[in-house]
């Protein structure tokens, strides 16, 4: 292993006592750091428009009412009771079936 | 080696420039609690100030809702590799926020669905089976259901007992499951009554969600894939190092532009069709140079076992460098690097580069089970001998590292930067003797490897 780092070991040696780690080294090329600003920007904008769309599009009515309690008695009252009662319900009248009954066509 | 005069001694090592931005953890806990108090606070007020008071279960739904839906963003947002989160807060210390975090998340999912179903049986007068299954058939319910099952299986096998049982590949595997809970749950909460009808939080609520997304794209997908095609990394050669324990040589082009330092590490994908599809975390062994980097494993699992045949050309992905247990946390002019086991990889690398000026001293103490376990030894003597530093091993039965015997070895042990990198249970042990010899939190800058 000794032999995959000789190069470092020996700058260690010949420097004796290196009070300093290695100053960063600029990248050789610009290319090198564009592209990361460049994928940070489109992804930063994508997710800008995205947020724009999803925020919306999304319902502005929530179709999850259901943890509001809500008292029975208040139900009845506020619906019209024509609709909510089976007793109060409008029927249509019943016309008597059989010969003779009105809008029925028969011999006399 | 000279030892420190009275007037060295709680003398501060000047810090060294930082490159790159890092956030520091307290304004970042800061921020995700204020972010918190806001989730919180939005439900609460909104609901107190409506035309009847709610009933407790309606506002522990919404709240817990709120809440889970943020700290999942907050997880995920922890976990995105930025680099401004991983140099300054180190990615030991944010995969235990995530952990704990986790938990959180996992409880206040579990009781929002709860709090939920029971506030809808309260108010229908229903039985909570029906109540569930009329829960369930609203709007985006079945998905969000299903995400939160997604959630769960994730809590499950990053339990301590099941971890212990799991493969790394599989819990990894098992945690990209939590991408596909997070979206599936999202509509659900963008539709919910606390921000439904409010546009403007619909959109900064969606921002959130797209900006921590487009954080994990960037450093987790199309920062490594750059990487790859600009330094063009491959495997150069395999060397045993011991039982079980291998170092492998990377090569690649302009390696300097990595900006790596002794003591981090990074998450190494080799492109075999066993490995390809799992990263593992592995520090630099030794200080990274401008075309080779070396990187030492031992044999913990499936992964690990099969790098130990990796054929040399092996193309090689690279995530990194992570990791803050780096030579400008010093605070001190001695120092005292503490190695267990295979720990001592990045110490390895640290004790070539910590600056060290005359009259200061580095001291390593590296403990291992026998002297079939010590690595590196030839290199390691060989280095103290060039710079003057000193190293100890302790090696076989020495009983516990009890704080007398660490003074033992070091009398002005709380004077020093402690570096420490070992295994979860002698991490333990040595944090709690080296706080109770006197070390400050502060002076201790550790690495626990452990998923």
């Amino acid at each position: 292993m000794m032999l995959a780092f000789d190069e470092t070991l020996q700058r260690v040696t010949a420097q004796q006592l290196p009070t300093r780690p290695p100053a960063p080294t600029p990248p050789s090329r610009a290319s090198a750091v564009l592209p990361v600003r460049r994928s940070g920007i489109l992804i930063a904008t994508f997710a800008v428009l995205g947020a724009l769309w999803l925020g919306l599009t999304a319902p502005a009515v929530s179709p999850v009412a259901g943890p509001t309690p809500v008292a029975p008695a208040v139900v009845q009252d506020a619906v019209p009771p024509a609709i909510t009662r089976p007793d109060t319900v409008v029927q249509p009248p019943v016309l008597p079936a059989g010969p003779g009954a009105p809008g029925r066509r028969g011999r006399r | 080696m000279t030892s420190p005069s009275s007037s060295d001694l709680g003398q501060r090592w000047p810090r060294a420039a930082h490159r790159g931005l890092r956030l520091r953890p307290d304004d970042v806990l800061l921020t995700v609690a204020v972010g918190a108090v806001l989730a919180v606070g939005w439900p609460a007020v909104n609901m107190l100030h409506g035309a009847q008071p709610p009933a407790l279960m309606v506002l522990l739904a919404h709240v817990t809702g709120m809440l889970a839906g943020y700290g999942v963003v907050v997880l995920v947002g922890l976990m995105s590799r930025t680099p401004a989160l991983e140099r300054g807060i180190g990615a030991d210390r944010l995969s235990r926020w995530h952990s704990v975090g986790g938990r959180a998340v996992v409880v206040l999912v579990v009781l929002h669905a709860f709090a939920a179903t029971e506030a809808w049986a309260q108010g229908r007068q229903e039985d909570l089976l029906l109540a569930a299954w009329h829960v369930l058939r609203l709007p985006w319910l079945i998905s969000a259901s299903l995400g939160t099952c997604a959630l769960l299986l994730v809590a499950a096998v990053s339990i301590r007992a099941a971890r212990r049982r799991v493969s790394y590949e599989a819990w990894h595997a098992v945690h990209l499951l939590v991408y596909v809970g997070v979206a599936l749950g999202f509509v659900h909460q963008l539709a919910g009554p606390d921000l439904a009808g409010h546009r403007l939080l619909q959109v900064l609520w969606a921002l959130l969600y797209t900006g921590v997304f487009g954080l994990v794209l960037e450093h987790r997908v199309v920062t490594p894939l750059r990487m790859a095609g600009r330094h063009r990394m491959r495997v150069a050669a395999v060397v045993p190092e011991g039982p079980g324990v291998v170092s492998i040589i990377v090569e690649g082009r302009d390696l300097q532009e990595l900006h790596a330092e002794s003591g981090q590490f990074f998450r190494w994908r080799f492109l075999t069709p066993d490995l390809w599809v799992t990263a593992h975390p592995f520090s630099l062994s030794a200080p990274p140079t401008a075309t080779r980097l070396r990187l030492t494993v031992k044999t913990l699992g499936d992964g690990s076992t099969k790098l130990q045949s990796l054929e040399p050309g092996t193309w090689v992905l690279a995530e990194g460098p992570y990791g803050a247990m780096t030579a400008d946390r010093r605070t001190r002019h001695n120092v005292l690097l503490f190695a267990g086991g295979v720990g001592i990889t990045p110490m390895r690398a640290l004790f070539e580069t910590l600056p060290l000026a005359p009259g200061q001293d580095l001291l390593l103490l590296y403990r291992a089970r026998n002297d079939l376990d010590v690595l590196f030894r030839d290199e390691l003597d060989h280095l103290a001998a060039a710079r003057g530093a000193r190293v100890r091993y302790l090696v076989g039965d020495i009983g516990p590292l009890t704080p007398e015997l660490l003074r033992q070895h070091v009398p002005d042990l709380p004077d020093r930067d402690v570096y420490l990198c070992a295994s979860p249970g002698l991490s333990s042990a040595v944090r709690a003797s080296l706080l109770q010899a006197g070390v400050r939190p502060e002076q201790l800058h550790e690495e626990r490897f452990a998923f």
